[in-house]
Order: C-alpha cells, then sequence, then structure tokens
C-alpha cells in the first residue's frame, strides 16, 4: 500500500555500506523503488548511517547530505537526480542530451514530472518550471514520461534535442472495469445506470450475508433487513417496487445465476456491480426485470503467494424496544375498558427485557492466492458462528464455506478456469412468521406483564388446575412452572414456552460453481462457453414435543418432521465477442446461447409418537408406529432457453451506442406455449461532452451525458402450471379424499382452477437519462440519474366473480411505474498525511399503480390479525398501500375514534366500504452516506442510510384480541373522562380503532450502520513479522437509529418474499446492536 | 436447443381434455362435490351449519371471550354486513360445489350405469347447493355450465322462480338414475340415493308452497320403506346411527387422520380436511370453566352455547326426553361429576353461556380418534345430517296440513312425538300447523333447519326480532347473570335474506345487493 508506505517510518542502520546497497535496504523496508542513473549519481560511495524511526524523507537527507543529488518521492518510487545547477561533468555523455518541457492539459508547466528511457533506471525528474534535461540518452529508444494523476506518455527519441510534451490528466476510476452482463466495459464508454461496490467497502464491516455491504452504499439500491435474526433473507429492492410479488433482483455470481447469495462469504468478494437500467439489465432478459447485481469474486494474482486472515467477534444486543404497559397501567386500561375487573397485580413482567439478551457472534476468513506459469488461484475458507439476540439457543446460524477460484492460460489462445463453492449452513429460528398469531416477538408484545415469565412462588389457582388435570405445564430449567396467562388467549402464548418447544434446525449444503473455457482464436475474437451448477440440499428437521399452555395451545403427541429439498439447476451458456476497431471507429458484436433447466424436489415426512420423548428419539426410526406416518413429494421442472446478442459502438471514446436483444423462452411450467417467448430489447447512448473539442477548460475533467431505454421481463411470480386447469387428486402435497361410508376413503378429483391460456411475461420499460461528472482532477465524482420505469402485465392473482367456482388462474392485470431521481456525490483528497472521502448517495421515489383490470377494482394483499385484509392495490395509490378506516382524532365526547368515510366525512357508521388508503410502506426518500478518513496508520470510517417518506404499521394490536397488553403510548395518550382531547381513543374502543390509521406511525429512520476505528501495523514492525499488512479494528454496526417509530423496528416488514407485507411489523425481529472487533491480516 | 427442450410435462396432473372418461373419473369427480359440502359445514371458522344455527333462536355465538370470532358474532346478532367472511366464504364455496357439478354434468356422457348414476348426483347435489342459495341469498346467479372462458366469469342475478324452476328439473332428472339407499354399497352411503333427492324435491316443493305436490313427493320417501325412527333420540346424530335408517344423507368426516397441530390442514378451503374441525370449536370452553364429568364431551374453545329458552321451550311442551338428548343443564351436569363455573374467574360461567351445554352435535370423546396418542381436538368425525326421515316425516305432515289434509298428517307427526313419549296430537288445520311448527323446532334443535323454517312460515320477525340483543357474560351481579347490550341487534325486516357479499358487487358489475343492505 503506497499511501501508507509514504506515511511510513524506517530504521536503518548501516556501518559503512555503499549507497547502492543502502538503496536496496530501503527498497525492501518501504515498497518504493529507486530510479537513477548511475552514471550521475555516484551509487558506490560508502556511507555510516543510523537511523530509527525516521521519516523516509529525513533518511534520504541523511544519505545524500552533502552531495548534489536531490530525490522526488513519486507514485511508487523515487528519482534521484543531480540537483539542477550542478554540472560537474563527471562522467563523459554517452548520447544526446535532451531537454524539453512538459506541460499539463491547459499548458501550465508540471513540475516533478518523472522522465525516464524506457527499460532502464536511467532518467531525471523536471524542475519547478516544468523543465528537464536528461543527458545521455540513446537514440532509437523510448522515453517514458509520468506522473501521478496523468497519463504515463511515451515518446520515441530518434534524435530530437528538445521534446516538449503534454500530458492527460488520467482519470483513474474511468480507466476502471466494470463488469456487465457477459462482460466487462471500461467505466468511461459505459452507458448504462451501474453502481459499483467493491471489495474495500465490503471488508471489515459486520455483514454476514452480502446484500448488506449494499446498504446504503449506492443510490437506488434499498436493502431491507426484514428481520435482523441471524441467517435471515435479506430483502434488495432496485429502483422500487417493480412487482406486486416478489421483486427481489436477480444474482449473477462469476456467472453463475441464483437468486439466494446468502452462503457466498462477503470477504470472498471483489465486487459488486448493481445494474439499474433497463439497458444494463436487458442483456438478461426475461429475469432482469427487478435489476440484476453481477457479483465477481476474487481471483488470485500471479506472482507472489499471498494469504489473508480476516477475524472479527462481536457482541450483539436489542436497539430500542417499545415501552409496553405495566401491570398497574394494564390493570387500569383493562377496567376502563370493562374487560378485567380486576387484574391480579403480584407479578410485574417486562417481556421485552426478559426474551432479549447479548449474543456474540465471531467470523473467521482465510484466503491464499497466488499463480504462475499462466495459472491462478485462490483459495479461501470462513467460518461464521452468530448466535441470535433473543434467550435461548433457537436463533443460531452458522455457515462456513469454501471457494476454490482458479484460471489456467493453457495455451496461448485458450483459456480455462473454475469457480467453485462449497457452503453448509445450520440455521435455527425462532417462530417468528407466527407474527401475532403467536410468534415469539409477537407473544412478548401482546401478552399481558401480570403473567410471570415463570412462577417463583405458589402456583396460581388456573394452572394448579390444569397441573391436577394431567396436562404437561412446562417448566423452566430452574424447575419453576412457566407462566399461563388467565387474561391473554389465543395464540398469544408465554414466549419462552413457545421457545421451549422450538426444536428444529434447517441444514443447508450447497455446491455452487462452473467450468469455463475461454477461446481467444483471432484478435479481436473471444468465445466462452460456460457451464453452472447449483446443487442445494436442505434439510429441516424438528420434532414436536407435549405439552399444554390452554386448550386452545397444547400438543398431546410427540412427532418427528424431516422436510427435504433437492435443488440442482443448471445452466449452458456459449458466447461470443468480437471487437473490431476501424480508424476512430471501435465495434464490439456479442453473440450468445443459454440453456437452463432448474429442477426443485420435494420430499417432507413425519411420523410419531416417538417411542421416548427425548431428542435421542428424534429422529423417523425412532417412532413407536407407522399409524401416523406421512409423506410427500413432488418435484418442480423449470426450464428456459435464450438467445442474446448486443452490440457496442464507440467513436473516439466520445460518441457512444449501444444496443442489446434478447429472445427468451420459457418452459411449460411457467408459461403456456402460446405466450412463452418474449424479446427483450435495449439501447443506449453516451456522449463524452468532455472530449469534445469546444469543451472548455475548467475543473471539470470528465463529463458523460447517457440515455437508455429497454425492456425486461420477469419469471419471478410464476412456476407450477399456473396458467393451467389440471385435473388433480392431491392438494398442497395432501391427497384428496372424501370419507365413505364404510371408513374408507375415496379419491377426489378436482380441476386444480380455472386457466388462463392468455397468461404473459410480466415486462418493464425503463427509461433512463444519466450524467457522470468527475472535477477537480477527479477528486469530485457526480452521478445523476433520472429514470421511469414502468412494469406492465403485472402477474396477479384473479378474483372472479364468486360464481366461477374456482380459483383461477393468474392474470396479467396492472401496472406499476417505479420513477425518480438518483444523486451520487463523492469526493476524495488528502492534504499531507490525512486522507479523506466522502460519498452521499440519495435517491426519490415515486410508485404508482397505473392500471389495473377493471374488474379487480382492487387487489388484496396481507392479513393483519384475523380478518382485516391491510394491504391492498388499486389504481392510483402506491403498490400494496395500508388499507383500513381513516379517522380524524378523537371524539372528545365518546372517546371513539372519530371514523371517516370514503369522501372524508365523519360517520357514525363506517363500513367495510370505506376503508381506504392509510399509509404506505414504499419510501419517497432514500438515503445513505459514508465518510472515511485516514491520518499515518490510523483509519475510521463512518456509514448510515436511512428512508423518510415511508410508514410503519403496528401489525401486532389485533381487534379480536381486546386484552392484549399495549404499548404505553396507547396508555398515557388515550381518551379518559378527564383527558378529553387525547390523541388515542379510550380503553375498550370500537374494535374498528384496530384496523386504522392508528396503527399507522412514520417509518422514517436513519440509522447509523458503522463507526469504525482502524490501526495498521507499522510498514517497518510488519517487515520484521514478514507481513505484508495488518490492520485491527473495532466498530460500532447498527448501534444508533434515529426514529419516531414506537415500536420495534423502523426497517420491520414480514419476513417473506412478497411485497405485500411490506411494512407491517407484527413483532419484526429487530436488527441487532453490534459492538466490533476485528482484524485483517495477509503475508 | 430443439423445442421439446421446453416441453416439461405436468406430474401428478391430467390435462382436462384426457379427463372425464372412465367410471372411476366420473366418481372421482362427483366426489369433488361432496368434498366442498364437507369444507363448508366446518371448515375453519367459516361453517354453513354456523351460519344457519346462529341465525336461529337456539345457540349464543360464545368464544374465548366477546370478540373472539367477530363475524359469527355479527350474524348472531343479525349485524352482519355484505362483508362478512362467513357470508362471503359461503355463498363462493356454493358455487365452487356448483362448478364442479357442472362440470360433471357437462363432460361425463351418460354411457354407463356408472356414469348416469354420476351425473344424476351431480345435478341433486347442484340443487341442494342452489337450494340454499336461493332460500337464503334469494337472487343468484344460476350457472348451469362451467365457464368456458373468463368472459363468463361474471353472471347475472336469476328470477327466484327460475332458479326453484331449476332445482325441480335437476331433481326430476336425477331420481331416475339414482339407487334407493339399500341398493348402495356400503361405502357408498355417504352419496346421494334416490330418497334423498325426493325428499329434497319434496322439500324445495314445499318451499314454493306447492303443497299437494310436496306431499307426493314424500310420500314416495316414506312409501320406499327405506327409512324409519330409530328408537333412541339421543342417538339420532350420534356416530352409531351414522348411515342408518333415519338417516337420508349425510356430510362425512373421519378421525383417522390422526391430525395434531402440526400437520392439521389448516386453510386452502378446507379440501385437506377430513375431520369436523367445528366439533373443537363449538365444544364447551375449559380453561378452569367446563368438565365434562362422566358425560363423555371433551372442552373446546366454547361456541354455540344453547339459549335457555330453547331449554325453557322443551320443558313447556313436557318434552324432557328431546330436551335431556339436546342439552344439559349445570345442575344435571354437576350430577355427572363435571362442573361449568371457573372458581379462579368469580365462579363465572364462559363467555356467552346461560348455564347449558349442547349435547346434540356435542364434542364427544368417542367421536374423535380414540387412539390414545391422538389429538382429540382435531379429530371429530361426527357426520353432520342434511337430512333425516324425522325432518320428511314433519315436511310431509306439514305439506298435507297445507294441503288440507290433516287426516294424514296427524299420524306423520304423532310417529315422531310417540318416539319421545309425547302423547298423539289431534288438532286440526291452523292450530295443528302451529303444532308441527313446534314440532320442528323441538325435534330438529341445532340441525340447521330452524332460520329457513322461520323466514318461509313468516315467523323470523315476530321469534328472532330480540335476538342477539341482550348476550350472557358468563358473570354473576348479586347472584344474578350479567348480560351485554347489543346495539342494533335483531332481526330486521332486510333479514329474510343474507346480503349479496360485497367482493360479487365490486367484482361483477352485473350483480346488486339485496334490499336493505
Amino acid at each position: 500500500n503506497k499511501t501508507t508506505a509514504q506515511n511510513a517510518s524506517l530504521s536503518l542502520s548501516v556501518n559503512n555500506m555503499t549507497v547502492r546497497n543502502v538503496l536496496k535496504n530501503i527498497e525492501k523496508q518501504t515498497g518504493y523503488s529507486f530510479i537513477y542513473s548511475s552514471e550521475l549519481i555516484d551509487v558506490n560511495r560508502r556511507v555510516s548511517l543510523d537511523e530509527q524511526e525516521t521519516s523516509l524523507q529525513d533518511v534520504l537527507d541523511a544519505l545524500f547530505a552533502g552531495t548534489p543529488v536531490s530525490y522526488s518521492i513519486n507514485d511508487d518510487h523515487i528519482v534521484l537526480s543531480r540537483a539542477s545547477g550542478d554540472a560537474t561533468g563527471k562522467a563523459q555523455p554517452q548520447g544526446h542530451t535532451v531537454t524539453g518541457k512538459v506541460t499539463d492539459g491547459s499548458g501550465g508547466p508540471l513540475p516533478g514530472v518523472t522522465v525516464v528511457i524506457k527499460g532502464t533506471t536511467h532518467g531525471t525528474i523536471t524542475d519547478a518550471n516544468g523543465v528537464y534535461h536528461l543527458a545521455d540518452v540513446p537514440a532509437n529508444t523510448t522515453l517514458l514520461y509520468s506522473f501521478v494523476g496523468m497519463k504515463n506518455k511515451e515518446i520515441a527519441y530518434t534524435g530530437q534535442s528538445a521534446i516538449n510534451v503534454k500530458m492527460e490528466e488520467e482519470t483513474i476510476g474511468l480507466g476502471e472495469v466494470v463488469a456487465v452482463g457477459y462482460g466487462v466495459q471500461k467505466k468511461s464508454v459505459v452507458t448504462g445506470a451501474i453502481a459499483s461496490v467493491n471489495s474495500s467497502d465490503i471488508g471489515n464491516t459486520s455483514v454476514s450475508q452480502a446484500q448488506q455491504a449494499l446498504q446504503g452504499k449506492t443510490s437506488g439500491v434499498q436493502v431491507i433487513n426484514a428481520s435482523g435474526a441471524p441467517g435471515a433473507p435479506i430483502k434488495v429492492r432496485i429502483r422500487g417496487y417493480s412487482s406486486n410479488n416478489n421483486s427481489n433482483p436477480i444474482y449473477i455470481v462469476d456467472g453463475i445465476k441464483t437468486t439466494d447469495i446468502s452462503n457466498l462469504d462477503p470477504d470472498d468478494i471483489s465486487s459488486m456491480e448493481v445494474l439499474k437500467d433497463a439497458a444494463s439489465t436487458a442483456i438478461y432478459g426475461a429475469e432482469g426485470g427487478n435489476g440484476v447485481v453481477i457479483i465477481t469474486t476474487k481471483k488470485g494474482k500471479s506472482g507472489k503467494p499471498t494469504i489473508t486472515y480476516d477475524f472479527q467477534y462481536g457482541l450483539q444486543s436489542v436497539g430500542h424496544t417499545p415501552k409496553l404497559m405495566n401491570t398497574s397501567q394494564y390493570s387500569t386500561f383493562m377496567n376502563e375498558a370493562g374487560l378485567i375487573s380486576n387484574v391480579d397485580q403480584t407479578y410485574n413482567t417486562d417481556w421485552l427485557g426478559a426474551i432479549f439478551e447479548t449474543a456474540p457472534m465471531q467470523k473467521h476468513h482465510i484466503s491464499f492466492s497466488g499463480g504462475k506459469d499462466g495459472s491462478t488461484y485462490m483459495l479461501s475458507m470462513s467460518y461464521l458462528n452468530q448466535d441470535g439476540i433473543v434467550v435461548g439457543p433457537q436463533d443460531k446460524y452458522k455457515r462456513y464455506t469454501v471457494r476454490l477460484n482458479s484460471d489456467h492460460q493453457i495455451l496461448p489462445w485458450m483459456k480455462v478456469g473454475n469457480t467453485f463453492a462449497y457452503s453448509n449452513s445450520q440455521r435455527a429460528a425462532i417462530n417468528e412468521s407466527g407474527g401475532e398469531f403467536g410468534g415469539v416477538i409477537g407473544s412478548a408484545l401482546m401478552i399481558d406483564p401480570a403473567t410471570p415469565v415463570e412462577y417463583t412462588g405458589d402456583v396460581p389457582a388456573h394452572v394448579q388446575t390444569f397441573i391436577n388435570n394431567g396436562n404437561p405445564i412446562l417448566k423452566a430449567p430452574d424447575g419453576n412452572y412457566y407462566g399461563i396467562s388467565k387474561y391473554v388467549f389465543g395464540e398469544i402464548v408465554n414466549p419462552f414456552v413457545t421457545q421451549a418447544i422450538t426444536k428444529g434446525s434447517t441444514q443447508q449444503d450447497q455446491l455452487q460453481g462452473n467450468v469455463y473455457a475461454v477461446l481467444t482464436p483471432l484478435k479481436g475474437l473471444t468465445i466462452t462457453s460456460r457451464f453452472n451448477l447449483n446443487l442445494t440440499y436442505q434439510n429441516y428437521h424438528t420434532w414436536n414435543p407435549t405439552y399444554y399452555y390452554t386448550a386452545e395451545r397444547n400438543n398431546s403427541a410427540t412427532k418427528v418432521i424431516d422436510n427435504n429439498d433437492l435443488w440442482k439447476d443448471w445452466m449452458f451458456e456459449n458466447f461470443a465477442s468480437y471487437n473490431h476497431k476501424f480508424g476512430e471507429h471501435d465495434l464490439t458484436l456479442l453473440l450468445g446461447i443459454s440453456a437452463e433447466k432448474a429442477t426443485h424436489r420435494i420430499t417432507n415426512a413425519q411420523g410419531g409418537p416417538m417411542i421416548m420423548e427425548n431428542p435421542a428419539y428424534a429422529q423417523l426410526d425412532f417412532i413407536s408406529s407407522q399409524k401416523n406416518d406421512q409423506v410427500n413429494g413432488r418435484i418442480d421442472d423449470n426450464r428456459k432457453e435464450s438467445y442474446f446478442s448486443r452490440l457496442s459502438y464507440n467513436y473516439k471514446d466520445k460518441y457512444l451506442l449501444e444496443g442489446s436483444l434478447r429472445r427468451d423462452g420459457a418452459g411449460l411450467s411457467q408459461l403456456p406455449k402460446s405466450g412463452r417467448w418474449g424479446i427483450f430489447p435495449a439501447v443506449s447512448g453516451g456522449w463524452v461532452i468532455s472530449n469534445e473539442d469546444f469543451f472548455p477548460k475548467s475543473f471539470i475533467t470528465n463529463a458523460k451525458l447517457r440515455a437508455s431505454w429497454g425492456q425486461n421481463g420477469s419469471l419471478s411470480n410464476l412456476g407450477n402450471y399456473s396458467y393451467a386447469s389440471l385435473i388433480s387428486s392431491t392438494s398442497n402435497g395432501y391427497a384428496l379424499t372424501y370419507p365413505m361410508a364404510d371408513g374408507s376413503f375415496g379419491t377426489i378429483f378436482e380441476p386444480s382452477q380455472l386457466e388462463n391460456p392468455n397468461l404473459r411475461w410480466e415486462t418493464s420499460v425503463q427509461t433512463d437519462v444519466g450524467l457522470d461528472l468527475r472535477a477537480f482532477r477527479d477528486r469530485l465524482t457526480f452521478t445523476m440519474d433520472y429514470y421511469n420505469k414502468k412494469t406492465t402485465d403485472l402477474i396477479t392473482q384473479n378474483t372472479p366473480a364468486l360464481e366461477a367456482g374456482n380459483a383461477a388462474s393468474p392474470i396479467n392485470a396492472g401496472d406499476v411505474t417505479n420513477k425518480g431521481f438518483e444523486f451520487e456525490l463523492g469526493y476524495r483528497n488528502k492534504i499531507h498525511d490525512f486522507n479523506y472521502g466522502i460519498h452521499l448517495n440519495m435517491s426519490t421515489l415515486k410508485n404508482e399503480v397505473t392500471y389495473l383490470n377493471p374488474t379487480l377494482d382492487r387487489l388484496y394483499g396481507a392479513q393483519v390479525g384475523p380478518g382485516w385484509t391491510a394491504t391492498a392495490v388499486q389504481k392510483g395509490e402506491p403498490l400494496w398501500f395500508f388499507y383500513g378506516y381513516k379517522t380524524k382524532g378523537i371524539d372528545p365526547k365518546t372517546g371513539d375514534p372519530i371514523f371517516l368515510d370514503k369522501s372524508g366525512q365523519p360517520t357514525n357508521n363506517v363500513t367495510e366500504a370505506d376503508k381506504q388508503y392509510i399509509g404506505s410502506a414504499i419510501p419517497n426518500l432514500y438515503y445513505g452516506g459514508s465518510l472515511d478518513a485516514s491520518y499515518k496508520n490510523f483509519d475510521f470510517n463512518v456509514n448510515f442510510q436511512g428512508t423518510s417518506g415511508n410508514d410503519v404499521m403496528m401489525g401486532w394490536i389485533r381487534n379480536d384480541r381486546p386484552t392484549i397488553n399495549r404499548p404505553e403510548y396507547f396508555f398515557k395518550n388515550r381518551w379518559t373522562a378527564d383527558n378529553t382531547t387525547a390523541t388515542e381513543p379510550r380503553a375498550g374502543t370500537n374494535p374498528k380503532a384496530w384496523n386504522s390509521d392508528l396503527l399507522v406511525f412514520n417509518g422514517a429512520f436513519m440509522r447509523i450502520k458503522q463507526i469504525q476505528l482502524g490501526y495498521n501495523l507499522p510498514k517497518s514492525l510488519m517487515n520484521n513479522l514478514h507481513m505484508k499488512s495488518a490492520r485491527f479494528y473495532i466498530s460500532l454496526d447498527d448501534f444508533f437509529t434515529f426514529t419516531n417509530y414506537i415500536g420495534m423496528d423502523p426497517e420491520a416488514g414480514t419476513n417473506n418474499n412478497n411485497n405485500n407485507n411490506i411494512g407491517i411489523d407484527r413483532g419484526t425481529y429487530p436488527t441487532a446492536r453490534k459492538v466490533m472487533f476485528g482484524t485483517s491480516i495477509s503475508f | 436447443c430443439s423445442q421439446s427442450f421446453l416441453d416439461t410435462t405436468p406430474e401428478g396432473s391430467i390435462p382436462v381434455d384426457n379427463f372425464y372418461k372412465t367410471d372411476a373419473d366420473a366418481k372421482g369427480a362427483v366426489l369433488g362435490v361432496y368434498d366442498i359440502l364437507q369444507s363448508m359445514y366446518a371448515y375453519d371458522w367459516d361453517s354453513m351449519w354456523m351460519l344457519k344455527t346462529l341465525l336461529s333462536d337456539e345457540i349464543y355465538t360464545g368464544g374465548g371471550h366477546r370478540g373472539d370470532q367477530p363475524p359469527y358474532e355479527e350474524i348472531n346478532e343479525f349485524r352482519y354486513s355484505s362483508s362478512n367472511p362467513v357470508i362471503t366464504w359461503l355463498f363462493q364455496m356454493s358455487y365452487w360445489g356448483i362448478y364442479r357439478a357442472n362440470l360433471v354434468i357437462a363432460n361425463i356422457k351418460p354411457e354407463s350405469p356408472a356414469k348416469k348414476q354420476a351425473i344424476a348426483e351431480a345435478k341433486s347435489l347442484r340443487a341442494m347447493l342452489y337450494f340454499d342459495l336461493v332460500t337464503l341469498w334469494g337472487k343468484v346467479p344460476l350457472v348451469t355450465e362451467p365457464a368456458a372462458s373468463p368472459d363468463q366469469y361474471n353472471q347475472p342475478r336469476a328470477a327466484v322462480a327460475d332458479i326453484w324452476a331449476q332445482i325441480e328439473k335437476d331433481l326430476n332428472e336425477a331420481i331416475p338414475d339414482l339407487p334407493l339407499k339399500s341398493q348402495q354399497s356400503a361405502a357408498d352411503k355417504v352419496r346421494v340415493s334416490k330418497g334423498m333427492a325426493q325428499a329434497m324435491l319434496g322439500k324445495s316443493l314445499l318451499y314454493e308452497k306447492k303443497y299437494a305436490d310436496a306431499a307426493a313427493e314424500f310420500q314416495k320417501v316414506i312409501d320406499s320403506g327405506e327409512y324409519g325412527l330409530i328408537s333412541d333420540y339421543s342417538q339420532v346424530l350420534r356416530k352409531g346411527q351414522e348411515f342408518g335408517k333415519e338417516s337420508l344423507f349425510e356430510i362425512s368426516y373421519s378421525a383417522e387422520k390422526n391430525y395434531d397441530w402440526g400437520n392439521f390442514q389448516w386453510g386452502n378451503n378446507g379440501r385437506n380436511t377430513e375431520s369436523n374441525i367445528h366439533w373443537q370449536l363449538c365444544g364447551p370452553r375449559g380453561d378452569g370453566w367446563f368438565d365434562g364429568g362422566s358425560t363423555g364431551l371433551v372442552a373446546g374453545w366454547g361456541f354455540a352455547y344453547p339459549q335457555k329458552s330453547l331449554w325453557n321451550a322443551y320443558t313447556a311442551a313436557n318434552d324432557t326426553v328431546r330436551r335431556n338428548a339436546a342439552m344439559i343443564s349445570e345442575k344435571q351436569l354437576i350430577a355427572k361429576g363435571g362442573k361449568l363455573r371457573n372458581p379462579d374467574q368469580n365462579n363465572s360461567y364462559p363467555w356467552g353461556c346461560e348455564g347449558y351445554i349442547r349435547l346434540k352435535y356435542g364434542s364427544w370423546a368417542d367421536e374423535s380418534n380414540t387412539n390414545a396418542t391422538s389429538v382429540k381436538e382435531l379429530n371429530y368425525a361426527t357426520n353432520i345430517r342434511l337430512m333425516r326421515y324425522a325432518d320428511v316425516l314433519l315436511m310431509a305432515a306439514e305439506a298435507y296440513n297445507r294441503a288440507g289434509d290433516d287426516a294424514k298428517a296427524l299420524p306423520l307427526i304423532n310417529q315422531v312425538r310417540a318416539r319421545v313419549n309425547l302423547p298423539a296430537l289431534t288438532s286440526s288445520g291452523d292450530q295443528l300447523f302451529a303444532d308441527i311448527k313446534n314440532e320442528r323446532r323441538l325435534e330438529l334443535s341445532f340441525e340447521g333447519v330452524r332460520f329457513q323454517d322461520l323466514v318461509r312460515w313468516g315467523d323470523a320477525k315476530t321469534v328472532l326480532g330480540d335476538q342477539g340483543k341482550m348476550i350472557p357474560e358468563g358473570t354473576f351481579t348479586n347472584g344474578k347473570e350479567d348480560y351485554m347490550s347489543i346495539s342494533g341487534a335483531g332481526f330486521k325486516d332486510k333479514n329474510v335474506l343474507l346480503p349479496i357479499p360485497e367482493q360479487e358487487i365490486s367484482v361483477n358489475p352485473q350483480s346488486s345487493q339485496n334490499d336493505g343492505y
């Protein structure tokens, strides 16, 4: 690391050593190389020095004290020259002396430019006026001019006596390449909207899943931690919500398509590119509709082997939790409500305090990489062990990964290679999906505070009755009976009981990899053949213990359950790219075909009772009879074949044009024959204005205008013959039977659904206009985009007239538009030893359903509690807005909410038909940013992320369970006879209040994702330890959250892939705050 | 890649074009209609039995507490709106059954006796479904063919007379092709027999007030000699008498699936469910309240407690046999070693209970899976009787009475009374009609016929005017039971029909709402 080296101090103790050897020693310690002419510099001179922990400059000053040698420290080398004015003429020149002046793009002199004869160390540097004199230049050599921030320039020396050079500024970032579909492109000629996150942004964060590394890092990308549980899946939304169902992007990991990257260790990632606009994603055709994330994993480099080791240890704890009513408040509230006259106040349980604990997490990652003779390798292994913050061992995530990436240039025109990743993960999860119907956190929020976690004294009568009846009442590990509520019934159970009966865990083994050959038979032609395989075996194993909580919650028979899933996906891709340059024209043509098959075999088995109720018998072999056995299984088979092409044209790096066309065919399991082929075109153009002659010289060094248009499809909501009417004798994996009068079962054949032979692709059309600017020698970068993405033919559930007589196939019934602006601003500079960078991004989003098939007045989404369909899709509103009763304050006379009818007028008789828009979980603004700084051996970074304009629904307050506990907010602000100007209704109000906007809260939040302080060991020390680098850091991750939401976590969202649940907090697992310690060492 | 790479074939299912060919296909397809009936009557918290019974003066909703199942409470108190999910779902599921029947009728060719029988059953079942639709909702869409394309999903509401005409036509066409009950195999007694179709036709004609024609149909059932009354009234709905001589048609449930809390088939419209989960819902509330003692009843979730007024009606009629078979008082319960009050909750009754527990369609331990390791609550197998011979006799008596032939009416009603040791009636004319009405109330309590009876007699407003206005809270003040007063409760004129579901009206522009909703 050069920056570090420059700051580094070194130690040198030599006695009577030649300057040549001293220079070598310095080279070794600092990583710099010296450039000098032995004709000009007397390196055989012997010196004695004793410098300890001295800066490089001081060492050099001491070394050359009293000699006419001057030096200049450059990017990675130090040029030694004779101080100007000195002309001892000690050595006889053997060639000519070349002089000249070096200027920058605007004609100003450039001092300090290194001028060397290429291939030698003979050189000099320019003086303050940009003038150089280089003696002794043989003819027919090449002079190399280099300067930080400028492009290297080479000039052939053919005897000229003066060579004046104008250097061009190098746009460092633009020289990088970014991954695009089926290839890479120079950033400078990219015409799409692509955001990059590289390994340095990913490393050192406490992320266990790669998607989290995107959070807050780039505009247009919203990463939603729907659940903070260890190993829980993460939702990524690129440019809004473009489907009513699943709108996760697809991930292309080294060419392998997948929808799940949870088994990819973030430390293995070299870069992630988010393809946002249609022109970038259209090459993925039918599956690019929700955006594409291209992930490139690390590869080895030729040269000395590198070993890196990363370690993290962290402590996680719960952040903000809502304050709930205590027993005394609960008693008052229930009494006022007329529900419970006298709450037993023996106990006052802080359930949220009781169910969370501090939990450790740790991660190790080691990698070996290197290469020689045309072969490179990267071998890595990682281990993650994360315990969840809910008490008990029920939430835990463990993951092992192994990766081997290698490349072999076996012939001058042929390279073969592979990526290979194996992972094993084990995830135990608390009952979270139960939400307001008995989820652990949901129950902790709803159960009354008068019930204890466990009875420390006498067991109350109602529990004694159960015990006397011989019911298996569960005990805590200390032998006390767990508390059983006297006041809150139904699915809501003491969360410790729920934990005690949760035994399951999911184990996954995954093998993901590919083999490929890249042929380059002709100049400009690259042919790639690649076979990708994704093999995943998953087993969910659990057993049900017996227990009794209430008549509604109990289990009298043990059972063992094994659910097995085997996914086997392969994809075979062949594509060729041909590049041809003629004159100033640069043309690249890509043509390719691919075929893929994804099968999913499901085998589920269960049986019981177990011979003994003991975990040792929790296998299907150890059950007492086969009578209760149940097995089911099936296989899903989805296929696709595709043809794709792309033509890129570039004139003088100034005018850029690109077009792509893809044709995809889906298998019959997804679309009917008539509609299964789709064509997805895209075009884009770019104009690098700064390369125009008329572009004025200014602080702006690069300016590019981009525009694109394209189409994509989405298949993610299709499958399993959803368009067809088939006759089936099973449903949901169970036989459809009718009990006959003699005890036998008659087989039923039923039509699966009403068919829809017209079902077709969901298609999104997106236009994008963007501007990229770089200024102040690329210290400032700015990108802005406007996009308008319209998804048509949304695949929606059809709700035909009730007399249609069956469930209907999905139909293409709606359009949704996402549009917005995206801004990214970066600034990076250094002041002496202080380096800093700031990056800010911001995205606006307007999401609106612009069309809905008139036969559906709205689509209904998620249920909250029983009977409240709380989200809907309707023309003119955002997707899955919150749907319920609208209120306008509390009636001072009655304490009930004043309900509004559909026209906004207060009404005494609010009905179902008055339900309307009461909020939306889709933010209209989301943003992120980071600040990083380093000074000498220390570095520091902060990054944050937030949303605004979004609402959260407190979905755990059920209107059918009036005796549940509530946040203190509803107690303190409630209407009473003494407080008639309240904001919240009276205790025991009309249950419709709990299907209204009273449960909708502002969900805006800002979260400091990380504050990290790092320290790099000094270079000198590392040399002694034979290390390349070593860094230690501490950080606070997800530690500070700013929000007005009074519930659990404003990032809440029900933990499933369907968009129809967004923003509903049913007692979501909160994101844990983490204190992390880590180290990263490389050899 | 060739085109065929994409041509996957579905596993485990048959394209529609290849089905409806064999006798087995015909039977499997028609059993699909029975499956819908099975769902409709006992599926989670949307039961047709509950709907019909809650609409009567026989039960209170009950449950764990007020608001446990608001849709049921709304029905019990005549406060339901067009978005009531129970009403919506049952309306919808009726058409699911009709769609399946229509598929059988449209696609099966009557080429063999088995196929003819399947078609006849489909027609009978379609008629039974339309019978409830027309009597509960009035003008409903009359769909007799499966929709061929999405533009046929929306159908207009048909005239009531047209629906009755279709019901009569279907039953008249079905009867010749249906076997007598005695001709059915042991297994097939779940299927519609000739007697059931004739009884259903008689019932339809009775509702249409075509009394003479109705009496003639009922007489055919009586004359068939296929049916009779069993001697012990308390057993008429019990497991031991399933498909017995008094039974014309039952919806069948099974305890053999061994459901537990992990594998119970919630959801999926109940099509996977084979047990009668409603009996768990309607078992008396445990949790410190109910203990069955030696009665054989298992505690449940506390819905559908009987009303004290029904107890009083039995007592007033001196009808102790049927009273003691239909319900049990707290005193009787204690005598059997059970209890109804919760000492931890101020010695209250369970919510919604007036001190009586229902025995007819009770949560009998011996009607669930008796295997020790089986979860009783989830495996009730009590069949629901949609037609039994006592009902036929009383409807026949009513038809004769209304047609002016009391001489034929009296022996029929007296046959029913004789079984329960009640003296023979000798009344005539309107007095006999009134006696028949009361006899139906006492004989057929909790069997889901009361509401439709009251509406067709024009008595609903008189009898149900106060229904749901006072709900027993289970607690006592100064020894007197507390009642919750419900505003807006009670039968109103509009309640002669249920509302057309909101969902139907919003989706189908050809639909419209019943008066008053």
